[in-house]
């Protein structure tokens, strides 16, 4: 389940080493990269993958993709704003003109709601996981076109825009929250029974079942943890936007499952740690960051951003190789 | 005896029965929509999807994803524009105003390195393919942007284009395209020896390899045909849409795998046929042009394909757990016998 302790010290913290690396070669190829300020800056622009990735990885140790948490984050984040503001320009809210305290816990229901039929669809109507999400992010990115009609809805709710723009002291709340949610994934799955058990169901559901784990409770557990999460990243994400198109997050569950896979979290489930998981948005984030500081002209980040990405997940690739062979088990798991 | 035999039937052709339900329901809704040219249009409509759809379901059947097909798709297209084009507004090309034969010839050339690379990379470095595509995914996209810096080219040959707008008669050449790929594609997968070797390496690797198949080299070729069919899905949508853009094929992949599940082709390898993936898309592209010819809020479609790709799923899994429950009963009568 954990790493062996018999793993070298490198291969086990490796995602750590490759931010470790890329944070050099930026220091010595930019001048303002190694400063306070952009350390911030690249935890600020962490903040809503981060979240993302968290959910993501949950369900992903379980041994289950959820594909539908970009359209999830897209809905709350129109709801968030939507719920709250006047109707017609220049706003283009519902003009029921919620809260934004009740805004904000219609959205997180509604997110909950979302994980809830994810996983009742995966485990008690046996669809496959992988299909049910990918159906749910075509079906909820259709009911965020059809809210608002496509339109762009502008929030001016300071109250609600604080997970977004807010600061506490010097520290942009959203860094804080997003810090303070992974401690709390990494604290729940590494050391409650909840987070053991959601190892041993990605490692081998039958044997779990066997020794009296639920796996399906726990799985439209965690697909219920991904939606409440998406939800909060869609908050965090039209907060700090200030407006919420319906296109917000679209493409995203990309760069979320790239995050998680390079820090370790094992796409067959079972493996890996939300530590490792947040190294993964670190070094994506912190490779966007750099790239910016070094001028390196737009449409060039994207294609080399990939290309990291690859590159991390061949190193990947070959330490799991190794692994295999020296502890004469084989890369593959089965299933 | 009949209707226990009627239902394996029925459920393996599951697919032909949404269509036709979609069909009934539609043209119970609207007069328009069985005439000669909305059935057309549907095809014409189909295209692109079902040319990316068998390059999907050829990997898929091994039992491998290849996510970076909607990026290959759109850097060949928005590259293969490109270079025919002359430079400057408005046609934003390279100048370089190569014919039309010699950049198909590059599109292809193109496409197939892509799939080159994600099958080397997949079999020679033992790297996840979900993992491998997704990266290329995210790689080819950046490339695209590259080429134009995200600008539209116009002005692409008329001769290059009338393979997506062109027509034989009263027939569109995209519909023959599309009917004779996918009867190609049904042949190759049903009745070669190569077919036959991708249903085993999906149904079970080691089990192939043990009996003589070079697996390794399998994925690497389906990876090449999905390369391929990327470079000739982009000269189609060219021709459809007669100009060349960055964003062609985006988000696009959601699509084909919807398409090839409903289909029937397993997600996990070696089940399905080409057969119920040209339904699957036939099935998609219906309830498009249904619901626009209802006149449904563009706003809505999005969502309403969705909850039928969602339905057509719970049923498919419905139908498994079926097929499961009386295999099982019919293992347990013959123990007992």
């Amino acid at each position: 389940m954990r790493p062996r302790s018999s793993t070298p010290f490198v291969l086990r913290h490796l995602i750590w080493f490759l931010v470790g690396a890329i944070v050099i070669f930026f220091t010595l190829t930019t001048r303002n990269f190694l400063t306070v300020g952009n350390f911030v800056n690249i935890l600020f622009n962490a903040s809503v993958l981060g979240v993302l990735v968290i959910g993501q990885s949950c369900t992903l140790i379980t041994g289950n993709f959820d594909l539908s948490i970009e359209s999830t984050l897209g809905l709350s984040g129109l709801l968030g704003i939507w719920f709250i503001t006047a109707s017609g320009p220049p706003l283009y809210g519902s003009g029921w003109m919620l809260s934004p305290a009740l805004s904000i816990l219609l959205i997180h229901l509604i997110g909950l709601g979302i994980g809830l039929i994810n996983g009742l669809l995966i485990t008690k109507m046996k669809v496959n996981n992988f299909v049910v999400t990918l159906a749910m992010l075509i079906t909820i990115r259709g009911l965020t076109l059809l809210v608002n009609n496509g339109q762009t809805a502008y929030g001016v709710s300071q109250a609600y825009n604080w997970i977004g723009l807010g600061k506490l002291g010097p520290i942009p709340v959203p860094v804080i929250a997003f810090l303070l949610l992974f401690a709390i994934a990494y604290v729940v799955t590494t050391y409650t029974p909840f987070g053991r058990e959601l190892f041993a169901i990605g490692a081998n559901r039958n044997a779990a079942y066997a020794s009296g784990v639920k796996p399906e409770t726990r799985i439209i557990q965690v697909y219920m943890i991904a939606g409440l999460l998406a939800a909060f990243a869609g908050w965090m994400l039209s907060a700090r936007l200030t407006n919420a198109m319906s296109s917000m997050g679209q493409g995203s569950v990309f760069e979320v499952f790239a995050a998680a896979v390079i820090g370790g979290i094992s796409l067959k489930g079972g493996q890996g740690s939300l530590v490792g998981a947040l190294g993964g948005v670190i070094l994506l984030t912190t490779i966007g960051s750099g790239l910016n500081l070094m001028n390196v002209s737009v449409y060039w980040i994207q294609a080399i951003r990939g290309l990291i990405i690859l590159v991390a997940m061949l190193i990947e690739a070959q330490k799991v190789r190794y692994m295999g062979a020296t502890t004469g088990t084989g890369g593959t798991k089965g299933r | 005896m009949t209707s226990r035999r009627a239902v394996p039937i029925l459920l393996d052709n599951l697919i032909w029965l949404l269509l036709l339900l979609a069909l009934i329901v539609f043209s119970t809704l609207t007069g328009r929509f069985l005439t000669v040219f909305n059935i057309t249009n549907i095809l014409v409509h189909s295209a692109v999807l079902g040319i990316m759809v068998i390059g999907q379901s050829f990997t898929l059947v091994t039992g491998n994803f290849d996510l970076s097909a909607e990026s290959n798709l759109g850097l060949i297209a928005v590259l293969g524009a490109f270079l025919m084009t002359a430079s400057g507004e408005p046609f934003n090309g390279s100048g370089i105003v190569l014919s039309p034969v010699l950049t198909l010839l590059i599109m292809f050339a193109v496409g197939l390195v892509i799939g080159a690379l994600n099958g080397q990379l997949i079999t020679r470095l033992k790297m996840n393919n979900f993992i491998v595509t997704l990266s290329m995914l995210i790689i080819i996209r950046g490339l695209a942007f590259l080429v134009t810096h995200g600008k539209t080219v116009t002005g692409i040959p008329e001769g290059f284009k009338a393979l997506g707008n062109g027509s034989l008669g009263p027939v569109p050449i995209s519909v023959i395209v599309l009917l004779a790929a996918f009867a190609l594609a049904f042949f190759v997968t049903r009745s070669t020896r190569f077919g036959r070797d991708l249903y085993a390496v999906g149904g079970n690797i080691d089990a192939a390899t043990v009996s003589g198949i070079d697996a390794h080299k399998r994925i690497r070729q389906v990876y090449l045909i999905s390369g391929a069919m990327a470079a000739f899905a982009a000269w189609i949508e060219l021709g459809r849409l007669g100009v060349g853009a960055t964003r062609i094929g985006e988000n696009m992949i959601f699509e084909i795998q919807a398409a090839a599940v409903i289909g029937g082709i397993s997600l996990f390898g070696g089940r399905g046929t080409m057969l119920g993936a040209l339904g699957g898309v036939l099935l998609l592209s219906s309830i498009n042009s249904g619901l626009n010819l209802m006149q449904v809020s563009g706003f809505a479609i999005d969502m309403v394909r969705g909850i039928v790709i969602l339905a057509a799923m719970l049923i498919d899994a419905q139908k498994t757990r079926y097929a499961s429950v009386s295999a099982q009963r019919a293992i347990g009568k013959r123990g007992r016998a």
